[in-house]
């Protein structure tokens, strides 16, 4: 399984693209970053992979293939897609939820046998949520719901899975089970995950490529390593960073410190 | 009065030979008059609950029933239009099955920005939507005949069950059977629905047309009763909530529940308005009278957990 993308260029105004030419290719096992300021268009970039969007310009290729070559329902056997973390109206239960994700794999008028609902408790058990299968959705805690919400795009064994944001509201230690969780999947699973997230070090953390989009509509793609410089951070973020290595547990982390806000120096605003 | 024992063994008799020990004016009450009331009741009931649950699922939104979208409103102009302009009750499926999903149509129109509805827009778009028709149906009213077209849709749309035949079953009956078999097929799918459009497609699911078939199901389901027996309100909107405190939120569970309580909660409603007192009270106000406190408590209960 690949994914790539040819030409792709997307913008909500004529003449102000989000992105535009965007070429990159994905090969199993890796994980891609999509960094940038609010409004750069990250969810907006998810949308139009998937095709829910349709590019303005260019296409996306799975196996080489584009996604008009696919059935709606063949194309989300293949990708899985995970939403920032938000409540439903329902109270439906973790298991039910969960379940939900088979629905690709599943008639339109069937419901799910005996042997999908030893794969989503499977999934839950995975995830270490196992004990919560009978709890409701609008009962736990919004770590766990996240979780629930993986696996249910784990629930329809995906090759690719797109994540929107998926640690961008929870607490220190859940936002390191969800990078590991990732981590596992693209190691074990030699699953592709595209990553939409605010915190440059998660990137930095594991990330194999990483592509910055730029509120100016520019885009930086590549190895996370040689995007992911202190340079980038100023001109995307307009943040002044320092990148630093420090060796624990005999894994060698780096990190992104902020420092200072870019401002224009002091003379050119007395100008 | 028919006793309890002789209606039992009248409808006994049809299947098993029982010896007629009763008089022939009560067994032409128990099967012409009383059967197909009952029946019919069965037959509303669970399909207004089921129209509300399918509603409720498709749009995500636990406050929405045939009514607050104003679906009901559309299929009685559609009904009294077709009363008007017809002079017979034949044509009124159709007219109110037409206009239930025009108002259906015109309360989604009112309710979108930038192809999304949030709860609120679409029970405002309701609002406005059966506002509107109401307001037409009165004019309908104001125009009719007073001898002869404005008795019938007045009576018609107060909500009774009096008129109940098999003549009416007959042809209600497969309508209605139609929408919840489509409905029934659908439950689990319904589950899919409720989420976001976004999340709703990424788990394969073909949106607008799974969409398209609730909302022509639902919306065949409640112009045929619309048509059947007048404009009955808070049934739809009610029973799902307490078929959902019964058997949890999951839609394979609940349509089969919000059949099963709605037919048997409309039964005991139109029993009691058949015997409470020595006239009848229309439907639509022993609906109102229960279902409004109810859902009051409900709302109460949720603690704005809903919006």
């Amino acid at each position: 399984m690949t994914l790539s993308i040819r030409n792709g260029s997307y913008g909500h105004k004529p003449g102000q693209p989000l992105f535009s030419g965007l070429e990159l290719d994905l090969s199993p096992g890796q994980i891609m970053a999509v960094l940038g300021p609010n409004g750069a268009g990250k969810t907006t970039l998810l949308n139009t992979i998937t095709g829910m969007m349709a590019w303005q310009q260019g296409e996306t290729l799975i196996k080489g293939k584009p996604l008009s070559a696919y059935g709606e329902r063949e194309l989300w056997r293949h990708i899985g897609y995970v939403p920032q973390a938000r409540a439903n109206a329902f109270a439906y239960s973790v298991l039910d939820m969960v379940l939900l994700g088979r629905s690709a794999h599943l008639g339109t008028f069937a419901r799910p046998s005996a042997e999908d609902i030893a794969l989503a408790r499977r999934v839950l058990d995975r995830l270490e949520i196992g004990h919560l299968a009978k709890a409701y959705c609008n009962a736990i805690s919004g770590g766990e719901l996240q979780l629930v919400f993986i696996a249910r795009a784990l629930a329809g064994e995906p090759s690719i899975l797109f994540l929107d944001e998926p640690e961008s509201h929870l607490d220190f230690k859940k936002q390191l089970i969800i990078l590991d969780i990732i981590e596992r999947l693209a190691r074990e699973d030699r699953m592709i995950c595209v990553m939409n997230t605010h915190f440059p070090n998660h990137a930095l953390r594991i990330a194999n490529s990483v592509l910055m989009l730029g509120a100016d509509g520019i885009h930086r793609f590549g190895p996370t390593q040689a995007i992911l410089t202190e340079e980038a951070i100023r001109a995307c973020f307009g943040v002044n960073a320092r990148i630093d290595t420090i060796d624990a547990e005999g894994r060698i982390l780096r990190a992104i410190y902020p420092v200072s806000l870019d401002r224009p120096s002091p003379a050119h605003m007395e100008m | 009065m028919v006793s309890p024992g002789n209606a039992l063994s009248i409808l006994a008799s049809k299947v098993v030979p029982i010896e007629p020990y009763w008089e022939a004016v009560e067994e032409t009450v128990v099967l012409n008059i009383r059967l197909p009331r009952v029946l019919m009741a069965l037959l509303i009931g669970g399909g207004l609950a089921v129209a509300g649950a399918a509603f409720q699922g498709l749009f995500g939104n636990p406050l929405v029933s045939p009514h607050i979208l104003g679906v009901s409103s559309g299929a009685g102009f559609g009904a009294a239009l077709t009363i008007l302009i017809f002079r017979h009750m034949a044509f009124v499926p159709v007219g109110a099955l037409i206009f239930g999903i025009v108002a259906m149509m015109v309360a989604l129109w009112i309710s979108r920005r930038g192809g999304r509805s949030s709860l609120f827009m679409l029970i405002l778009g309701g609002v406005i939507t059966a506002a509107m028709f109401e307001a037409l149906l009165s004019l309908l009213k104001y125009v009719a005949d007073p001898n002869d077209t404005l008795p019938t849709i007045v009576y018609w749309l107060m909500g009774s069950l009096t008129s109940s035949s098999y003549e009416m079953l007959a042809w209600g009956a497969p309508l209605i059977a139609i929408g919840i078999a489509a409905l029934w097929a659908l439950r689990w799918r319904l589950n899919v629905l409720s989420l976001s459009e976004v999340e709703a497609r990424s788990l394969g699911t073909n949106v607008q047309v799974m969409r398209w078939v609730v909302i022509v199901a639902a919306t065949l389901v409640t112009a045929t009763t619309v048509s059947l027996a007048g404009i009955i309100g808070w049934v739809g909107l009610v029973i799902p909530h307490v078929a959902r405190m019964l058997v949890g939120a999951n839609h394979s569970a609940l349509i089969p529940a919000s059949v099963s309580i709605g037919a048997i909660y409309l039964l005991l409603i139109d029993t009691i308005a058949r015997t409470a007192t020595s006239a009848e009270i229309p439907l639509s106000i022993l609906t109102a009278i229960i279902g409004a406190p109810f859902f009051a408590y409900l709302l109460k209960r949720a603690k704005g957990g809903w919006s």
